[in-house]
């Protein structure tokens, strides 16, 4: 189904309680959807609905997405605008985001690219993050990887941790049983707050006062360089 | 049947990272975060108010009155914020909903609890995420300088239809 065109880009929220949901961007100025319900808001959003079935939907550039689902794959393909997912189980991946709010239960989270703050609640499973500003990630057990991104706080119980940083930002990394690897961009020399009551701690970088990285583990080993 | 008190809103409270905290702390610290969080609470509470139970590190509370529902849970977590439980940064999130749940001696019971519980779950350290028939019942958020932000449809287990939750913060914190 199409929906007219509107001014671009649009904000789509989408409920679906099961099955895959699709999302592209291109460059275009209206909606189509296919495997849902849709309806024009009176704000001039589009809401889409489905109980079970996959859905394809395609969007202009740069469109908000509110998403919830119970289950099932969610791929966000393109460059979207501000997303907020919510889903009980299934994989999430995410190509080009300015700004996430993603809560999982379970199962695992890609995200290739978010341009500004990306928020991720997730109970279990892997969490990927490549390139990212501030991050804001609770997990409770899984790997989490966040590859190249401007700081921010990271908390879990298990699972290892591993967190880039692109600049000179503050890192808070808290877990109960994790390891934990760090890595600075080259020059920066931050005060390094370390604490690991059952494991070892690498420090291959200089301390200095550019940025404050903490990092507390109860058992695991650290290493920042 | 069980009686009901009539509508209100069921809170839930959970200490984020407890887990991580009693490891490294002790059990003795364990408990006295425990006890501050409670003492914390109590002190907050409005009179129509009341800690229904303790839930390991978390609380149930029960505040028949949707504007003080939403005030207690953001002068909590603003108060948290200001006193830092324990000696270790500590983060609290909270949860709730509005409705009419079954009263079974000092306990309440039913689907308004269930999905109240639910909701925490979904909340992130700091945050106080409600349903949208706690923000309907509480009207307009001016008089709590407050602000809503809708996180969308969220399909919860044993509940047919997806239920709108929102993220409410003071004002000046809305920025996220």
């Amino acid at each position: 189904m199409d929906v007219p065109a509107t001014s671009t880009p649009t904000r789509l929220t989408i409920a679906a309680r099961s099955g895959s949901i699709v999302v592209r961007t291109g460059t275009r100025a209206d909606v189509e959807v296919h495997g849902a319900k849709v309806r024009l808001e009176p704000d001039g959003s589009t809401r889409i609905e489905s109980a079970s079935g996959n859905i394809d939907v395609t969007c202009p550039d740069g469109s908000d997405v509110i998403l919830g689902t119970s289950s099932g794959k969610v791929s966000l393909e393109g460059s979207l605008g501000d997303v907020r997912v919510t889903s009980s189980s299934g994989s999430v991946h995410i190509e080009k985001v300015r700004s996430l709010d993603l809560r999982l239960r379970s199962g695992s989270i890609e995200v290739e690219s978010c341009l500004g703050e990306c928020h991720v609640v997730a109970v279990s499973g892997r969490i990927e993050i490549g390139r990212a500003g501030r991050i804001d990630i609770t997990g409770v057990s899984g790997t989490i990887e966040a590859r190249a991104v401007a700081g921010g706080t990271v908390r879990t119980t298990s699972g290892r941790v591993s967190v880039g940083l692109t600049v000179a930002a503050d890192l808070e990394v808290r877990a109960v049983s994790s390891s934990i690897d760090i890595e600075l961009p080259p020059g920066v020399a931050p005060e390094l707050r370390l604490k690991t009551l059952s494991g070892r701690v690498k420090q291959e970088v200089e301390s200095g006062t550019d940025c404050v990285i903490s990092v507390h583990t109860v058992s695991g080993s650290i290493r920042v360089q | 049947m069980t009686p009901s008190d009539g509508p209100g809103a069921v809170v839930f409270t959970d200490i984020v990272e407890f887990v991580r905290y009693n490891a490294e702390r002790g059990d003795d610290a364990a408990v006295e975060l425990l006890e501050q969080q409670v003492k914390m609470v109590r002190d907050l509470l409005p009179a129509c108010a009341r800690v229904v139970k303790e839930l390991g590190d978390g609380l149930m509370i029960w505040v028949p009155d949707a504007p003080a529902a939403l005030q207690t849970c953001l002068a909590l977590q603003a108060r948290v914020t200001e006193s830092q439980l324990g000696d270790d940064p500590t983060f609290v999130r909270v949860g709730a909903h509005w409705g009419s749940p079954r009263r079974r001696g000092d306990d309440f019971v039913g689907n308004v609890v269930n999905l109240a519980a639910r909701i925490v779950d979904l909340a992130d350290a700091g945050e106080v995420l409600v349903s949208s028939a706690l923000l309907d019942a509480a009207g307009d958020l001016t008089p709590l300088n407050a602000h809503a932000h809708e996180l969308g449809p969220v399909f919860v287990k044993g509940v047919p239809d997806p239920v709108a939750l929102y993220r409410v913060e003071p004002l000046v914190a809305s920025a996220r």
